[in-house]
């Protein structure tokens, strides 16, 4: 970043390249819509752009790119609520038809074991999904950024602990889900 | 149970750090070692990594489309920041206080340097020198020229062909202040001088703050100094300063040094060089005021050129009206007051009555406060002043006749016919009434005899007196063998008594004296 904001557009590539893919994971776990998603990531490194001139180095850049990220969502977010927009969870088309997140992944693997595992991947989808907003940014923050607790900290702007706490508590809700879809899993085999 | 109760709550916290790894040294073996021993944790450690192992296969990582990063590389290229060294630098010292106040002392002390090696800027203690250095320079470059004056003769005018100015501003006032003095002493000239004083500098340029300083012809409050004899003689451009001050003290009194200066230039032999309000220290333009008569002009500066010749001297000018009338008064009333004096010293008992005093006070010069000032004096005074006091009795004897006539008309006497009575009382030998007559005539009409008169009363007194010492000495004689001896006796008291009368009369009369005893003697 500091040699894009000196003169240098391959360093914005470099950029760009780096964290386009876990930025653009977090935004569309975020905002369950992956056109939206493309327009804040697209949003996301426009403002990058703009404020390449006045930025410090007074902490990681990837907190920073994360700052603007999340904040974009949340104000993605808030539109959305007041549109119909689409889910990842969200069957496509009537009951019967293939989750939007089954599309995305596509597994070569057995029958059964597809089957398990789509159910599985529904059931993670929709406890993420049923997570709070603020433990399911950390949880997201966490697991696709990769970020360290006190980044996740600055990002979202509260204390390590609180982070820490509210990971904690979204873990347990996910493993809870879990539980349950391995008592079918137990039950079908 | 008993194994929560041994492990602390604050390290089955630290669970979560160890499963994304962010533990590190010997919190990380302190919790290996933890987990060892805490069943609980062991158990939490397993589900939160089935869950994450889940959330790992139900979330994959979405590849982001490929049509948006071409479009973020574009604008990325067109909107890339134009910031170079400088501006990042600039950037970063704006950013610190440290550099922002390095930057700040840095820049006001170039530009304090800068403008202190460009001579914009001075200490405030060196302002007015350099104000003063300025005004130095400046006026004397504006300096008109000065050309060398001549010294005109009294009353007289500049040479022809010589530049004629007006004195204005500075100049005009210590012009009026010269011609005071010179004016109360023309009036007891009988020529009427008359002071010219001819500037073609302007006022601005009379005096610079340099030249008040050490010129005395522009002093600090414009007056022109008039220069002393010392100055005159000497033309010492350091006594200058103290030659002005004097001449302030004495209010601007011109001393009698000036009038050796005015006699020469009234010759026509000498000339001075004068300038106009100081204007700068060479030679040609020390300022030279010497009296009436002075014709005050700047003259070029051309020190190394040659005095030009004495011109011949000029015909007065006529005085204004006003002037001359002005004269005229205080010369009438100084007639007067002599007059007075006179009559007054010879009317005094002690003189009336002793006729050697009289005569005495006759002779005497006029009294010192009719005479003209001798500080102020100027050249043509003191040229003027011997033929005026010669003058003065020729110029007086009709108002002393006059004076007679009305003396005679109130006493009923005629002091002819009463002169005549006392030289034929004298030639007849009656002394007795030629005195009387001699006091009467004296007493009344006391200007009237002349020496003449007094010669022949004197002569009569002392063939009186030889009289009577001889008839005093006839019986010695018809006594004593010696006549010559009583002779030679009477003749030596004679002339005992011609030197004591000649102490107290004046010569006129002691010649007389000396007479009458070598004729007592025979």
């Amino acid at each position: 970043m500091l040699a894009y904001r000196d003169g240098d557009v391959r360093a914005f590539e470099v950029l760009v390249t780096r964290h386009r893919k876990p930025v653009f994971n977090f935004i569309l776990r975020f905002v369950h819509d992956p056109a939206q998603a493309e327009d804040v990531l697209q949003d996301t490194f426009m403002r990058v752009i703009k404020s390449a001139e006045s930025y410090e180095r007074q902490a990681k850049f990837t907190t920073w790119l994360y700052t603007i990220a999340r904040n974009l969502c949340v104000d993605a977010s808030r539109r959305g609520k007041h549109r119909k927009a689409a889910s990842l969870d969200a069957p496509v088309g009537d009951d019967d038809g293939v989750a939007l997140i089954e599309m995305v992944s596509d597994g070569k693997q057995g029958t059964d074991r597809q089957v398990i595992d789509r159910e599985l991947r529904a059931r993670m989808q929709k406890a993420i999904a049923a997570l709070p907003d603020e433990q399911r940014e950390i949880f997201i923050l966490r697991e696709m950024a990769d970020l360290q607790f006190n980044e996740i900290a600055k990002v979202v702007g509260c204390p390590e602990n609180t982070v820490k706490s509210r990971m904690r508590y979204a873990l347990e809700k996910l493993r809870e889900a879990l539980e349950e879809y391995r008592d079918l899993a137990q039950a079908a085999q | 149970m008993s194994e929560t109760q041994e492990h602390t709550p604050s390290e089955c916290d630290s669970l979560l750090d160890y499963v994304y790894g962010e533990l590190s040294g010997d919190a990380l073996e302190q919790f290996k070692l933890h987990l060892l021993t805490c069943e609980k944790c062991k158990r939490e450690l397993a589900g939160l990594e089935r869950v994450r192992t889940a959330v790992k296969q139900a979330m994959p990582q979405v590849e982001p489309p490929a049509d948006k990063m071409s479009q973020l590389l574009h604008a990325a290229a067109q909107q890339k920041p134009k910031r170079g060294k400088v501006l990042m630098f600039a950037r970063r010292v704006v950013s610190h206080p440290a550099y922002m106040a390095a930057a700040v002392v840095v820049i006001v002390g170039g530009a304090m340097a800068y403008n202190f090696r460009a001579g914009r800027v001075m200490m405030p203690a060196a302002e007015p020198e350099l104000h003063e250095a300025v005004a130095t320079k400046m006026p004397v470059a504006a300096t008109p020229p000065v050309e060398k004056t001549q010294t005109a003769v009294a009353g007289g005018e500049l040479p022809a062909g010589a530049p004629e100015g007006k004195i204005e501003g500075k100049m005009a006032e210590p012009a009026r202040e010269i011609a005071k003095p010179m004016e109360s002493f023309a009036s007891h000239s009988a020529a009427e001088p008359k002071i010219v004083l001819k500037t073609d500098a302007p006022a601005e340029y009379g005096v610079t703050r340099s030249s008040r300083k050490n010129v005395p012809g522009a002093a600090f409050d414009g007056r022109p100094a008039v220069a002393d004899k010392g100055y005159l003689e000497k033309g010492k451009d350091s006594s200058l300063r103290a030659q002005f001050d004097d001449n302030r003290n004495n209010d601007g009194v011109i001393s009698r040094g000036d009038e050796l200066d005015l006699e020469g230039g009234a010759g026509g032999g000498k000339r001075r060089h004068a300038s106009g309000g100081g204007l700068a220290r060479t030679e040609a333009e020390k300022n030279v005021i010497s009296g009436a008569g002075v014709a005050m002009k700047p003259a070029p500066v051309v020190a190394a050129a040659p005095p030009p010749p004495a011109p011949e001297p000029q015909p007065a000018k006529p005085q204004p009206a006003k002037k001359m009338a002005k004269a005229e008064e205080e010369r009438t009333a100084d007639r007067d007051a002599l007059a007075q004096n006179q009559g007054r010293v010879q009317n005094h008992p002690s003189i009336a009555q002793n006729p050697s005093a009289r005569a005495q006070a006759a002779a005497a010069p006029a009294p010192a406060s009719v005479a003209p000032p001798a500080a102020p004096a100027p050249a043509t005074a003191a040229m003027q002043q011997p033929s005026q006091q010669k003058e003065m009795p020729s110029n007086e004897a009709p108002a002393l006749a006059a004076d007679n006539k009305a003396r005679s008309k109130q006493n009923g006497e005629d002091p002819a016919a009463l002169k005549k009575r006392m030289l034929a009382y004298a030639d007849n030998g009656d002394c007795e009434q030629a005195r009387k007559l001699y006091e009467q005539i004296d007493k009344q009409f006391p200007s009237y005899l002349t020496s003449a008169d007094r010669v022949n009363y004197s002569r009569c007194s002392g063939v009186n007196r030889g009289v009577q010492t001889a008839e005093q000495q006839q019986p010695d004689q018809e006594n004593s063998s010696n006549s010559k001896a009583t002779v030679a006796k009477s003749g030596k008291k004679a002339k005992k008594a011609a030197p004591n009368t000649s102490n107290s009369t004046p010569p006129a009369s002691s010649a007389p004296a000396e007479k009458a005893a070598d004729k007592a003697a025979y």
